[in-house]
């Protein structure tokens, strides 16, 4: 079953990134936790770098 | 099991805020916001890997341009067609951050359409002729030119006055709430907004939080969107009802 979700990361409301996927197979969190990790992980690279 | 097979990444938005969060446009935030992004030593290696595992199979990519930086926004979008051909790429931006030069490289280099970022105070002011000029000229070039407006609660006069008044151009018109406002619309008032806009112009699209308040329907938000929080966990939106709720989430990222 595919399902569209929006993830929002934002950076001290200076820098918002939001992306739409769409995911399929049965195991839907951890396809969301797996793509807000890799989002996370560029909103930190990202806030280490404008602070 | 692979679970990154499973994941589509159908839009990507990179937005540089050159408004204020919570109250209307503060020009001392963004140029606050850019000296910081001035000042910063540009990552180029955290941008490529990044760009290159997501960016790859991405539908559409939305990129905002605030006016400053212009060599790495560039860059930016250099990468994006480098490493996915096929995406749908938008700008955002606002009207006098174009020049004709900006415009024409934007149209040389796969840009699919530009937004233009607008609030009151600029409509007010602005030329139109002048707006609707810079609307032509993106659609000379190729690209599909679009029209977001922020409202406030005495935007709505100005609006219905200016709506005429834009480029036929111009394909989508985006009335947007901004983020962390909200306001009750009078019953009466929201009968007119909705008539009209469902009349006038078959161009205007609303969003989530706008048409939440138009229609007094719950938006599908609480069911969709997901929020991470600062300890990398995720959250539900506070408005799902619906589900079980397993996380907790004490602000919802828009309002």
């Amino acid at each position: 079953m595919k399902e569209i979700y929006n993830i929002i990361s934002e950076i001290d409301n200076d820098i918002r990134i939001v992306s739409t996927i769409e995911v399929e197979g049965e195991n839907h969190n951890e396809c969301v936790r797996e793509a807000s990790k890799r989002l996370y992980e560029f909103k930190e690279s990202l806030r280490f770098e404008i602070t | 099991m692979n679970i990154k097979n499973d994941i589509k990444w159908k839009v990507i938005s990179i937005n540089f805020s050159y408004d204020c969060a919570k109250t209307k446009r503060c020009k001392n935030c963004y140029f606050e916001l850019a000296q910081k992004i001035k000042g910063s030593k540009t990552s180029p290696k955290i941008w490529e890997s990044w760009i290159f595992s997501v960016f790859q199979n991405t539908e559409q990519v939305a990129l905002s341009y605030n006016g400053k930086d212009f060599v790495t926004f560039i860059e930016i979008l250099d990468r994006v067609n480098h490493y996915n051909v096929g995406a749908k790429v938008n700008i955002t931006t606002r009207p006098e951050f174009l020049t004709d030069g900006k415009i024409a490289y934007f149209g040389k280099n796969k840009v699919n359409s530009i937004t233009l970022s607008l609030d009151i105070p600029i409509l007010k002011k602005k030329n139109l002729n002048d707006f609707n000029s810079c609307i032509d000229k993106i659609k000379k070039v190729g690209m599909v030119p679009c029209v977001s407006i922020l409202m406030f609660d005495n935007s709505w006069s100005t609006i219905n006055k200016v709506l005429p008044l834009l480029s036929k151009n111009i394909k989508q018109i985006h009335l947007l709430r901004p983020k962390y406002y909200t306001t009750k619309i009078s019953k009466e008032k929201r009968s007119s907004m909705l008539f009209l806009l469902k009349q006038v112009d078959k161009r205007i699209f609303v969003d989530q939080c706008f048409n939440f308040e138009l229609n007094g329907i719950p938006c599908t938000r609480g069911s969709d969107f997901v929020s991470i929080n600062p300890d990398a966990s995720v959250s539900l939106c506070s408005f799902d009802f619906k589900r079980e709720n397993k996380f907790h989430l004490t602000k919802c990222p828009f309002i």
